[in-house]
């Protein structure tokens, strides 16, 4: 597997590529016609989830910024979306507000923290907090005096009947098969837009920041802009991905901010390999899966286990699943290689 | 005429590109940089000497905007720059090259000048530009290495042209030949004399017989301060730098 943040990233992607997106849009197309709705509503989630962490490896990977409280964007897309569509009943209005905000709060909290000038660290920690300063302030909202419109916040309990999204022309809300197929082009459409990215100045621009930033300063490129710029549209992936959570579910809750939920989204990311935006994707899936086979075969420990393979990680395969086994595919067929040669040599 | 002084277009005569009025930087109660007065003209190319320490290369970091003054002014082409960005610096025409490769390592030479050659809001053809320069600089062949697997050389060749591609006005050099080999160090400095048919420039260095090579007019640091101002041979003479700087033996 070719690592997308390696230099000939900036490069169009080749045919191989384009032809592995166009059979992934087939299988995804095809796919309910041939599998149950359990598992539809599993997969849809893991593309909901899938974004989220889309969202963060695109942070960490391009411009090499741990953000580990993505989360907060991710709620605040869910509360967004449900507090805009149960108050006003626009859904597909909701769905942009759900982007927007998000994107408008990443702004505000991205411009303290990049002008600022806040190392890395302290950013990964700041945004850490501000998800769980979130969590604590929606748990403590279970009074009836806490209503937005006429929506209650139900503290700790969240907010159930959230409408699905009806898109215009539609006489009522998307099925699940239509969340399924919602969830997934916009997985999709994320990472190829953000693939595409990488080929335009902006996404070269912010792969050179996360490459050395004081050089890209001294040659005269405002890091702080591009690196803001990269936050709010990290912010909007969460947002959108914490909106079709919403969707999905058809219900938000505090624990969409919370440590659990943050951590998780690091784990999928390290396990898939943040150099990659594939990778992530497919870290998502894994763990998501192993996470509900562990629930569903009684064998429990769950934050365990992820503990115990995020330490295998990050100790022994520090690149993540996907670059890791891209790399022994290349050991391998290299050394076939060799052999062969060497054997022809022999012969010859 | 000094033979030396020949070699610049403007050395003598040119207008003040660079001025520095009482530039001074302390850490704690340390002073690095101790009011510095320096002025360079359009055309030069000034080398900084000095004992380790000096204050060179704090200086240069204060000019190119990485650290900020604690007080004092540098002025280019007559703008006060202190305190400003280095972003902002590099937008008034400011290029440096550190001590230390200072590239993006992850990326080839390729990419390297690319993003050097886009930070020019007036370049639009970057990669005729990328293929230019690295034919003036020779660094053609290796356009496709990932700049991380190059010699310490090479690298440095790659931040020089990274530099060369953002046009500037001035051009800072710290430690250009260190690390090279006799004909690498050669060929730094027939660049550094082509570069200055269009900017201005100054290099810090220790190598004598590299300075000797391009130097019109040489600045000597010691202790923060400037020591000494003038051509090659009246600093080599000098029984002071040869005192604190360059040895008895020299």
């Amino acid at each position: 597997m070719a690592q997308e943040f390696a230099s000939d990233a900036a490069l169009p992607p080749r045919p191989a590529w384009w032809a592995f997106v166009a059979i992934s849009v087939i299988v995804l197309i095809t796919l309910p016609w041939f599998v149950d709705i359990s598992l539809q509503l599993s997969l849809s989630l893991a593309f909901v989830l899938s974004l989220l962490a889309l969202s963060m490896s695109f942070l960490w990977g391009y411009v090499g910024i741990l953000s580990f409280g993505q989360t907060v964007f991710y709620g605040l897309g869910g509360y967004c979306y449900a507090l805009f569509a149960m108050n006003f009943g626009y859904t597909g209005w909701a769905m942009v507000v759900a982007l927007a905000l998000p994107a408008l709060f990443g702004l505000v909290l991205g411009y303290f923290m990049i002008y600022g000038r806040i190392s890395d660290i302290y950013l990964s920690v700041i945004t850490l907090v501000v998800t769980l300063i979130f969590e604590k302030a929606i748990r403590s909202t279970s009074g009836p005096e806490y209503v937005v419109g006429s929506v209650r916040l139900n503290g700790q309990n969240g907010i159930p009947g959230v409408p699905g999204l009806q898109l215009p022309g539609m006489s009522e809300p998307l099925s699940i098969e239509g969340v399924f197929y919602l969830a997934s082009m916009a997985m999709v459409v994320v990472y190829v837009g953000l693939r595409l990215l990488l080929t335009t100045p902006f996404g070269r621009i912010l792969v050179g920041i996360r490459e050395n930033e004081r050089r890209m300063q001294l040659l005269g490129y405002d890091s702080r802009r591009y690196k803001l710029a990269a936050f709010v549209l990290s912010g909007a992936i969460a947002g959108l991905s914490g909106a079709l959570y919403a969707v999905w579910g058809n219900f938000v809750a505090p624990e969409m901010f919370n440590l659990n939920q943050a951590a998780q989204v690091v784990i999928w990311v390290i396990v898939g390999g943040r150099s990659t935006l594939i990778g992530p994707i497919v870290g998502t899936g894994v763990i998501q899966s192993l996470t509900v086979w562990l629930g569903a075969s009684g064998v429990g420990q769950v934050t365990l286990v992820l503990g115990f393979i995020l330490m295998v990680f990050v100790l022994a395969f520090r690149e993540g699943l996907l670059p890791t086994l891209g790399a022994a595919w290349r050991a391998i067929v290299g050394r076939s290689g060799a052999m062969r040669n060497a054997r022809s040599g022999h012969h010859g | 005429m000094d033979e030396r002084i020949a070699k610049g277009p403007a050395a003598a005569g040119g207008p003040v590109l660079l001025q520095t009025r009482a530039l001074e930087k302390r850490f704690g109660g340390v002073i690095a940089v101790s009011k510095v007065d320096f002025t360079l003209h359009e055309g030069e190319i000034r080398c900084l000497i000095g004992p380790n320490g000096a204050g060179k290369s704090t200086f240069f970091r204060m000019l190119s905007g990485q650290i900020k003054p604690s007080s004092g002014e540098v002025l280019m082409a007559g703008v006060n720059l202190a305190g400003h960005e280095p972003f902002q610096i590099a937008r008034r025409g400011v290029g440096i090259k550190n001590q230390v490769p200072d590239v993006l390592n992850g990326l080839t030479v390729r990419e390297n000048l690319w993003l050097a050659a886009h930070a020019h809001p007036g370049n639009r053809n970057e990669a005729r530009i990328v293929d230019e320069l690295a034919q003036r600089v020779g660094i053609g062949g290796i356009l496709d290495r990932l700049v991380g697997e190059l010699s310490h050389g090479q690298r440095q060749w790659v931040e020089i042209a990274s530099v060369i591609a953002t046009e500037p006005r001035l051009v800072l050099l710290d430690e250009p030949a260190a690390g090279m080999t006799d004909e690498e160090t050669a060929q730094t400095a027939e660049l550094i004399r082509e570069l200055n048919r269009r900017a201005t420039i100054i290099v810090v260095e220790h190598d004598m017989q590299f300075i000797e090579q391009i130097a019109q007019r040489v600045t000597v640091f010691h202790q923060g301060a400037v020591l000494l101002e003038g051509s090659f041979e009246q600093v080599v003479s000098n029984p002071v730098v040869r005192d604190v700087y360059l040895g008895r033996g020299h």
